[in-house]
């Protein structure tokens, strides 16, 4: 029997929208439940907004924009400051929230608790990061050329379910920091780590209709899509609606930055030293249960020497236990939710039925006290070749796709033919290889004997082909340069 | 609210929320050990030491649990091997006679610099945590060394 830690709350009720300051009821009509994917038990519901709502939401947020912008940026970051005591306060309850309602392992919510405070403490330096720039002179003797950043009014983003409290705050602290006033749309499948959060964003002291939450569905993303009054939009999720919305936000006029999907290789040169790789292998593979657009997915043995690093990595995920992630031995979740899980196994059923060969098959493991959880166990294919769907298509789950190279510029040369371009790692005692292998893949974050390669908030969270639409990207210096306006102003006094 | 970690569980160590959830309960029970031995003690040199190792083990369970909360993330994340939890434990209870209760206060410092040394081996992809840990081995090293 397990021992897992408390949970916050056995059921966290009907969830509300967070509107113009108020937690507020939703009117529809249209319930969902959230499900614990470890136990199977429903523990909350979340309503999906009206149009109505999503209206309420977006006149909130565009009537206080003119009194935010004016408020100057040093006293814009002060609730930002606030909320980040207040998150360190609630650090360890929003992490077993999220563990509850997603499935990943306390450590990986308590780490991914930590990076969303990271993405408040970067924006609480706008004051610093918003300067301009000044020319004295800069268009003739005694005209003078400047360079203001401005807020661009209304902003709104829809966050995917893998992070529930993480990726929203890639976006609306520095949004508002710089100016702007925001709407959220959680997952509707894990809405409640960030209804937590609200209810903290609540007491941190922002002007009403600066940040507000809207529970919904697809219908709720093409509301704030169409809505003229936003300005930027902003998505992380699968390539298909990434491509979908980019277009959608395009067309109407609208400033977009949209993440997608990922196939990640790890190349392990000859040289790697394998007793430190591979348990960064295995975190990189199966941590969060394979559901990080970070995480490896396909595995590349460079050289005649693959046998070696195939076999330790099998070895090494056998011994992943599973679990609730309450229960801090458990050291792999299930995944998010029965549509995920029928979605993972039908990957790896086409994998077995597309001739590769399964070394280690994690369908239908054991995990004792969760019959009922969306559990899969680190499954590990072998002799997977360029063509197949395991080595091509994104599976979000603990599988990996082991396509051997035979060099350095074969495996790079592999990596290249993936459609995404999010991740790749390399494994190696070798400067050069490394150089090259950075200099040369096509991926807009790269792993050196490091397979989860992900960029602190104040570096900008890369992407490339399939996996990124837009220029500038979540975090960092791009944060701002996509949520400001760069004007120029030529000026003379005679 | 009690977010307090479960009682009672036993096995391996194999995470990073594991180790610091065991020391963590470690630090707890020494300095409540020590607290006890400072009672027993006569006023004095002694006392004051002892005063001043239940002070670092309540300093230390703070400062883990905001090691804890302000260093873990994802990048460091990996597996914990090699630690079972059977080779850390204290005795339940100190001697009535204070000069045996140093002694007990000893071991305790002994068990304790065996988990950090074994605990910075296992944590040795987090180099922030291994330095800490090996610290923390270091001076339970000494405060053995400085009690009879």
């Amino acid at each position: 029997m397990s021992h897992p830690l408390p949970e916050v709350a056995r059921h966290h009720g009907r969830l509300e929208h967070f509107i113009d300051g108020q937690f507020v009821a939703g009117e529809a009509a249209r319930v969902l439940p959230v499900v614990n994917p470890a136990t199977a038990e429903e523990i909350a519901e979340v309503p999906l907004a009206t149009a109505a709502e999503v209206d309420r939401a977006l006149s909130a947020a565009a009537g206080v924009f003119d009194e935010w912008r004016e408020t100057p940026p040093n006293l814009r970051v002060q609730p930002l400051y606030r909320l980040k005591v207040l998150l360190e306060e609630h650090y360890e309850e929003i992490a077993r929230v999220l563990v509850q309602e997603h499935g990943k392992v306390i450590d990986e919510a308590r780490g991914s608790v930590r990076r969303t405070i990271d993405n408040l403490e970067f924006a609480c330096g706008i004051p610093s990061l918003l300067m301009g720039h000044t020319l004295e002179d800069g268009a003739a003797g005694g005209i003078d050329e400047e360079v203001l950043r401005q807020p661009l009014g209304v902003c709104a983003m829809a966050a995917p379910f893998n992070f529930p409290a993480m990726v929203p705050f890639w976006f609306w602290p520095v949004a508002v920091a710089c100016g702007n006033t925001f709407v959220v749309k959680p997952s509707e499948q894990v809405p409640i780590t960030q209804s937590r959060i609200f209810s903290l964003i609540a007491e941190a002291g922002f002007p009403p209709g600066v940040v507000n939450m809207i529970h919904g569905d697809r219908e709720t993303v093409e509301q704030l899509l169409a809505d003229p009054r936003v300005r930027a939009f902003s998505f992380v999720g699968s390539t298909p609606v990434a491509r979908a919305l980019y277009a959608g936000a395009a067309r109407n006029g609208k400033r977009v930055q949209c993440q997608g999907g990922a196939k990640n290789f790890l190349a392990v040169m000859p040289d790697a030293d394998l007793a430190a790789c591979v348990p960064n292998m295995v975190s990189s593979f199966f941590g969060n249960a394979g559901q990080r657009c970070l995480a490896g997915a396909v595995l590349v043995p460079v050289g005649r020497e693959a046998g070696a690093v195939v076999g330790e990595l099998v070895q090494a995920a056998r011994q992943i236990r599973l679990g609730y992630g309450l229960d801090e031995r458990a050291q792999m979740g299930p995944v998010t939710g029965r549509r995920q899980y029928e979605r993972v196994r039908g990957h790896i059923e086409r994998g077995c039925a597309e001739g590769a060969e399964i070394l280690l098959d994690g369908r239908d493991p054991q995990v004792p006290g969760y019959p009922r959880g969306c559990f899969i166990g680190p499954t590990v294919f072998d002799r997977v070749t360029p063509e197949m769907a395991l080595a091509r298509e994104e599976v979000f789950g603990p599988v990996v796709a082991v396509v051997r190279a035979a060099t350095l510029e074969d495996a790079i040369a592999l990596a290249n033919t993936s459609r995404f371009g999010n991740a790749a790692s390399i494994y190696t005692a070798s400067g050069r290889a490394a150089r090259e292998f950075k200099y040369r893949v096509q991926a807009g974050n790269v792993g050196i004997n490091l397979g989860i390669a992900a960029p602190m908030a104040y570096f900008p969270f890369g992407g490339q082909k399939d996996s990124f639409f837009g220029d500038l990207h979540g975090q960092g210096r791009d944060g701002v340069d996509f949520f400001t306006d760069r004007k120029v102003v030529i000026s003379r006094w005679i | 609210m009690d977010l307090a970690a479960p009682e009672g569980a036993s096995g391996e160590l194999t995470s990073f929320g594991m180790l610091f959830t065991h020391a963590v309960a470690l630090e707890t029970r020494a300095a409540a050990l020590a607290g006890q031995a400072v009672a027993q003690a006569a006023a004095g040199a002694e006392k004051a030491g002892l005063e001043g190792c239940a002070g670092l083990h309540r300093r230390r369970v703070a400062d883990l649990e905001r090691l804890r909360r302000e260093r873990l993330n994802e990048v460091v994340l990996q597996p914990v091997a090699g630690m079972a939890r059977e080779r850390y434990v204290f005795p339940e209870t100190l001697p009535a006679e204070a000069r045996a209760s140093a002694g007990v206060l000893g071991q305790v410092e002994e068990i304790l610099a065996r988990f950090y040394e074994d605990g910075a081996r296992a944590a040795g992809a987090w180099a922030g945590l291994e330095r800490v840990f090996r610290r923390y081995a270091a001076e339970s090293r000494a405060q053995a060394a400085r009690l009879p």
